[in-house]
């Protein structure tokens, strides 16, 4: 397992350095530029990242490594679980990325007391949780039906996801979101805050599943 | 031990089935899988390898049925497939950096000096490698990792003759120690012919002939005659008879050949063409004559 999972990550290094330079670039902006940038940068890197474990199945069809991967001692289960497994790693590693860029922005510019500074982390939440789910889309369909046909099904599943998130970003913008969230006791927040995080991992093991038992059936 | 023990494998898809493949390796022994394209040689190693679901029959790999989770015995086999499926920007640090943590027996020393030795360059990135380059890298992951067995499926297609020697090469070296054993597909039977101790004729899903090498090529030979000298010859040791204006070329059972009409040795590759182009010609008849 250790393998593959080396293999991934060699592999969002080496594939994904434009994305990683954009997340980097936005960020800069965010800092430097001045206030405004709050809500894109808080959006940005989990929306941009979430379509890495989909590409990362195109590109192992292309080099033929899911093949060869399988004459190897893994089962399908570990091939499955390491798109996965790097999917988590990812979203963990951007959504502490957002925040810390967040949290720079917010002390050079002083709202890091202001409402929105919790506006801003709470779209941090919502994005990832929302890269996850989409994840959760996403790769059994591409176990399934190829990275051809199953992108396709990915790209109008991803025009409802990104709807939502729009969605999500003007009900903030708004002040709707923010409005109700403060409205919210603080213990009722971290209910919310705990139920999503409880029902977007129970949706991502079940999609794992779901891969694991298309992939089993598959032949390589 | 056997090496590789299939009976009655059966695997059917749309518009092709592998029908009741039996075949026999024993340890220390190097097998050649011929077949023309389609005649099941890759779906054959793909159910010894568990890639693919059989429909029956069973199959033990290294003594161990080949079932459910197959980790431990992959630990003991090499596989180079007619493709080497490594991530295209990988370098043979990227490799031994995966594979050591892939493999409970991998031999990092061993990896490099294959690499030495195959003159595969260090830092070159895997796409820039020639396709004899691919495949001498799959080669050495396969023998990297202390295995007990070699599975090629058409390792040297599509490489030039003097690549082609190498991999040869490299398949006898690892084959000296008498506990290693090999299964190579190709539908190139020179190569085969070169290494095999065994040989396996596939045709339309179905095993042919299953047999020593030295056996079969005693066992068979061709005669150049005329219609009346192979007539004197007993039909049933006719596998193939071709008619030319220098007369008659025959495949023909040794034993059953007059003493006065000479025999010349057949290669491997002649034989096997003469009794796909029976089967073609003469269809079922002959092929359950050829299957005894």
């Amino acid at each position: 397992m250790k393998g593959l999972l080396l293999k991934e990550i060699y592999s969002v290094k080496k594939y994904f350095k434009i994305y990683i330079a954009l997340v980097g670039l936005v960020a800069a902006i965010a800092i430097f530029v001045g206030s405004g940038m709050e809500l894109f940068i808080a959006f940005f890197p989990c929306i941009i990242c979430s379509s890495i474990p989909t590409n990362l199945v195109a590109y192992d069809e292309k080099n033929r490594w899911t093949t060869y991967s399988a004459t190897m001692p893994y089962t399908k289960f570990q091939i499955v679980s390491s798109k996965y497994m790097i999917g988590l790693i990812i979203q963990a590693i951007v959504l502490l990325f957002s925040a810390f860029i967040n949290v720079i922005h917010a002390f050079i510019f002083h709202t890091f007391s202001s409402a929105s500074f919790v506006t801003v982390f709470w779209i941090i939440f919502m994005s990832s949780v929302l890269a996850i789910l989409a994840n959760s889309v996403f790769l059994p369909l591409v176990f399934k039906f190829g990275t051809e046909k199953g992108r396709l099904a990915a790209l109008f599943v991803t025009g409802i996801f990104y709807g939502i998130i729009i969605y999500f970003l003007v009900s903030f913008i708004n002040g709707i979101g923010l409005e109700s969230l403060q409205s919210n006791a603080k213990s009722s927040v971290i209910i919310i805050i705990f139920a999503t995080i409880a029902i977007t991992a129970g949706i991502y093991a079940l999609s794992w599943y779901i891969s694991y038992v298309i992939f089993k059936r598959r032949e390589l | 031990m056997n090496a590789l023990n299939i009976k009655n494998l059966s695997k059917s898809y749309k518009s092709f089935a592998l029908k009741d493949i039996s075949l026999t390796l024993p340890c220390g022994c190097i097998m050649g899988l011929i077949g023309e394209n389609g005649a099941g040689k890759s779906t054959t190693i793909k159910c010894i390898l568990g890639m693919a679901h059989t429909d029956g029959g069973s199959i033990e790999l290294l003594g161990r049925e080949v079932k459910g989770d197959m980790r431990d015995i992959k630990e003991d086999i090499g596989v180079v497939l007619d493709e080497v499926g490594l991530p295209d920007f990988f370098t043979a640090k990227h490799v031994n950096n995966v594979m050591k943590h892939t493999y409970r027996n991998w031999d990092e020393a061993e990896f490099f000096r294959l690499q030495k030795k195959f003159a595969l360059p260090e830092n070159k990135q895997f796409r820039e490698f020639s396709r004899g380059m691919k495949m001498k890298m799959g080669i050495a992951i396969a023998m990297s990792h202390k295995s007990k067995m070699l599975i090629l499926d058409e390792a040297t297609s599509g490489l030039d003759p003097v690549a082609r020697d190498e991999v040869v090469d490299m398949i006898n070296e690892f084959t000296r120690d008498a506990g290693h054993s090999a299964l190579i597909s190709s539908h190139i039977v020179s190569d085969l012919e070169k290494l095999c101790d065994y040989i396996v004729f596939l045709h339309d899903g179905r095993v042919l002939l299953c047999e020593e090498k030295d056996k079969l090529l005693a066992e068979y030979g061709m005669i150049h005659c005329s219609n009346e000298e192979l007539k004197r010859i007993a039909p049933s040791a006719i596998v193939h008879k071709k008619e030319n204006s220098y007369g008659i070329e025959a495949l023909i059972k040794r034993d059953f050949v007059p003493a006065d009409i000479s025999v010349s040795p057949i290669s491997v590759e002649e034989l096997f063409i003469f009794m796909c182009k029976e089967l073609g010609n003469e269809g079922t008849v002959i092929k359950r004559d050829l299957l005894g």
